[in-house]
């Protein structure tokens, strides 16, 4: 039997960030991963081991790469607007958080999702998101097609322009002029 | 946008809290459906009259010897808590607690924008239930479908009533319940 769904013209009860952690201190998500988009608390994937170890890979190349200057977190919720705290698998930060909140859009440099079966949901939803909310740099690592896109460019429609790595190339991008990531697309995928 | 993702359920006590706790408020139009708290559609007016005249025809039919509960919770399962149009409920002291499905005579959804919502997802739910007898009133084609005999894959007997004819309830022996369809559409 087929679980039920939600049919149109349905819709889902809608969530502020400020109520999404009130119920999380409240010990509401425990045991599950989530995050709200807009207004909607969605679970996160459970993560298989090649996602773990492209997080793990390019986390320590990221980090390598831009020193002490910027800080390089795999466990980052960022608070995009009052509807939504997604969580990338890794962003590259110019400055942690000082209280209580999650990094905001300002601070963040690069986002990085790595997509085995939500390709669609990170590439249709969450990286229009993020240029919305005008984070300079997306990269999404599919690991199906053996791929990994650099979004830039945030506009309100989306990023303007996305380029597509494969097998055999390298990623080679800048983050604030001064430092220089350089990828081997090979070495992401087992 | 079409790309649907697995959301987090909620448990009707998690859904309590939020009440308590003024996440929801006693105004939010919502019920919890399957784990997912669901907005409910503004009520118009051929709805609103339909429910009134069903609740005045309930209440004389029902005197003693059961309850007549209008647009209230009923707590179907540990994910599911949604607020019918109308219920038919065995006559007891119902505390502070929601009602569950073996209190249920009968349940009644006024259907116009959510027909195919309440024919679906919300008839699947109450089947699994085991409410006994559900009808749906379908405001826009003027018939109503009475639904019987609950399993966990649906109901096994549905009956179609169109305009001229009446409907009858039968899950309650005392209870005389004879509608005549015209009635419930303006």
């Amino acid at each position: 039997m087929t679980a039920p769904t939600i049919v149109p013209p349905m819709t889902r009860w809608k969530v502020t960030v400020g109520d999404y952690h009130r119920m999380a201190a409240a010990g509401y998500f425990a045991g599950s991963r989530v995050e709200l988009i807009e207004g909607e608390i969605v679970e996160l994937n459970a993560l298989g081991g090649q996602h773990i170890r492209c997080v793990a890979l390019l986390s320590r190349w990221l980090d390598r790469a831009v020193g002490d200057d910027l800080f390089v977190s795999a466990q980052s919720s960022i608070r995009l607007n009052d509807r939504s705290e997604p969580e990338p698998d890794i962003v590259v930060l110019s400055a942690l958080p000082e209280g209580a909140a999650p990094p905001s859009p300002e601070d963040v440099l690069l986002v990085v999702e790595v997509s085995d079966t939500s390709l669609a949901a990170d590439r249709d939803v969450k990286a229009p998101l993020y240029a919305q909310a005008r984070i300079p740099l997306m990269l999404l690592v599919d690991l199906q097609q053996a791929t990994v896109s650099l979004y830039a460019q945030p506009g309100a429609d989306g990023y303007r322009t996305r380029t597509t790595y494969g097998a055999g190339e390298r990623l080679v991008f800048n983050l604030e002029k001064s430092i220089t990531i350089d990828i081997n697309v090979d070495s992401l995928f087992a | 946008m079409a790309v649907e993702r697995v959301h987090y359920k909620f448990t009707a006590d998690e859904y309590h809290r939020m009440v308590d706790s003024g996440i929801l408020t006693e105004d939010s139009r919502v019920e919890l459906i399957e784990g997912e708290i669901v907005e409910m559609s503004p009520i118009g007016g051929r709805h609103a009259r339909c429910v009134n005249w069903l609740t005045k025809a309930l209440v004389n039919a029902a005197g003693d010897d059961a309850i007549v509960s209008v647009q209230n919770p009923v707590r179907l399962s540990d994910l599911s808590e949604p607020q019918p149009d109308l219920m038919l409920l065995r006559p007891r002291d119902y505390g502070d607690q929601s009602p569950g499905p073996e209190d249920l005579l009968l349940l009644i959804e006024v259907s116009d924008t959510t027909l195919a919502y309440d024919r679906t997802t919300k008839l699947h739910l109450y089947a699994r239930a085991g409410v006994r007898e559900v009808w749906i009133v379908d405001l826009i084609h003027a018939v109503v479908f009475r639904y019987l005999r609950p399993t966990s894959a649906g109901y096994r007997e549905s009956q179609q009533a169109d305009r001229g004819s009446t409907i009858a309830s039968t899950v309650s022996p005392v209870l005389r319940i004879e509608i005549p369809i015209s009635e419930l559409f303006a």
